[in-house]
């Protein structure tokens, strides 16, 4: 009985005292009130105006074919500098002597099977890149393979590591 | 004896509640270290994939332009009767040059080789005017093809009668030549 006394006194006394002490400082207290804001940085990524899938049209392709075709690359709306990978991959019917180039003079053939174009697009920006093909005629006859070729690019855009700097 | 009654109840009751408590705690631990499992799971997570990606497919594509050449309606060999050969007969082959079903244009060359049994007084032309003679073995008639159309070269055969005697053979017998055409596609 004693023990719960002396238990109700020790109580009283730590409210009572809490109390006597924030009335003491409440008057020579003054609240600040911040507001904390964040905004996140925008994102967007874009190959010919698409964020998920586009196709591309090369129509007619026979011996003696020499052109390009290009893919517009976008991060114009993001923040962050966008690195990119174009990866070519599942190529079909794609005749044997009709090649596709990295360069104009074609000295950097791409490997449709896992070959890659890489890049970085800083915050904003845009470029366009240049595929450029080419089907020889005259070295030789060729076995006529009808129907449609075709291959895919998957373009892959990663926010660029802010440690790798510019 | 009442006393003695009701400490005995208290005993029982204490028994009672313990594993009742030790349940409630082990489910409260339980309930915690899941919660903590939870946040540190999305922690985890969220440091993974804490950086912006997009990825795009693109598909090219394109149409291998058509193909086709074909001579006398046939795509390799074709075989052409001139009948019964003799002094005095004329005649002429027609050779049909299809690009018909091409979405390119032809280069054809037709070649004469291989003359096996010729009569030499039985002469190819390749006029009707019989003034341009053909050599089998050298000459050669070109023509050029748009896509999806035809044309044709047309041989003419000549064996005169009367102009001196000629030994013929005892029994019929074959004569022949190969007429060889290359189709070739225009150079766009």
């Amino acid at each position: 009985m004693n023990k719960k006394v002396f238990l109700l006194v020790c109580v009283s006394l730590f409210i009572f005292s809490i109390v006597f002490t924030m009335q003491t400082y409440s008057y020579f207290s003054t609240n600040v009130t911040g507001t904390g804001s964040l905004t996140f940085a925008s994102w967007s990524f874009t190959a010919n105006g698409e964020d998920t899938s586009f196709t591309t049209d090369l129509g007619e392709l026979y011996p003696g074919i020499d052109r390009s075709y290009q893919v517009r690359l976008s991060a114009v709306g993001s923040d962050v500098p966008v690195d990119y990978t174009v990866t070519f991959n599942y190529p079909n019917n794609i005749p044997a002597n009709l090649k596709f180039y990295k360069d104009s003079a074609k000295q950097q053939e791409i490997n449709l099977d896992g070959g890659t174009v890489t890049g970085t697009l800083n915050a904003g920006t845009e470029t366009v890149i240049t595929i450029y093909y080419d089907w020889p005629y005259g070295s030789s006859a060729e076995e006529y393979v009808p129907g449609n070729a075709w291959f895919n690019m998957t373009i892959s855009g990663h926010q660029k590591d802010p440690s790798r700097g510019e | 004896m009442e006393k003695s009654k009701k400490k005995v109840g208290a005993k029982k009751t204490t028994k009672v509640v313990e594993p009742v408590a030790k349940k409630k705690n082990n489910q409260l631990k339980a309930t915690i270290m899941g919660i903590a499992m939870i946040v540190a799971a999305l922690g985890l997570g969220v440091g993974t994939y804490a950086y912006y990606q997009s990825t795009i497919t693109g598909t090219v594509s394109g149409s291998i332009t058509a193909w086709s050449f074909l001579v006398n309606e046939k795509a390799t060999d074709f075989t052409a009767n001139l009948g019964d050969l003799k002094p005095g007969v004329s005649g002429q082959l027609t050779l049909n040059l299809s690009a018909e079903d091409s979405g390119l244009g032809v280069n054809a060359v037709v070649s004469f080789s291989g003359k096996t049994n010729w009569p030499a007084n039985l002469k190819l032309y390749s006029d009707a005017g019989k003034t341009s003679e053909i050599i089998v073995g050298t000459t050669t008639i070109s023509r050029t093809i748009a896509a999806g159309s035809a044309d044709t070269v047309v041989i003419y055969y000549d064996w005169p009668l009367g102009t001196s005697a000629e030994t013929g053979p005892t029994a019929n017998q074959n004569a022949s030549f190969v007429v060889t055409v290359v189709g070739t596609q225009v150079q766009q």
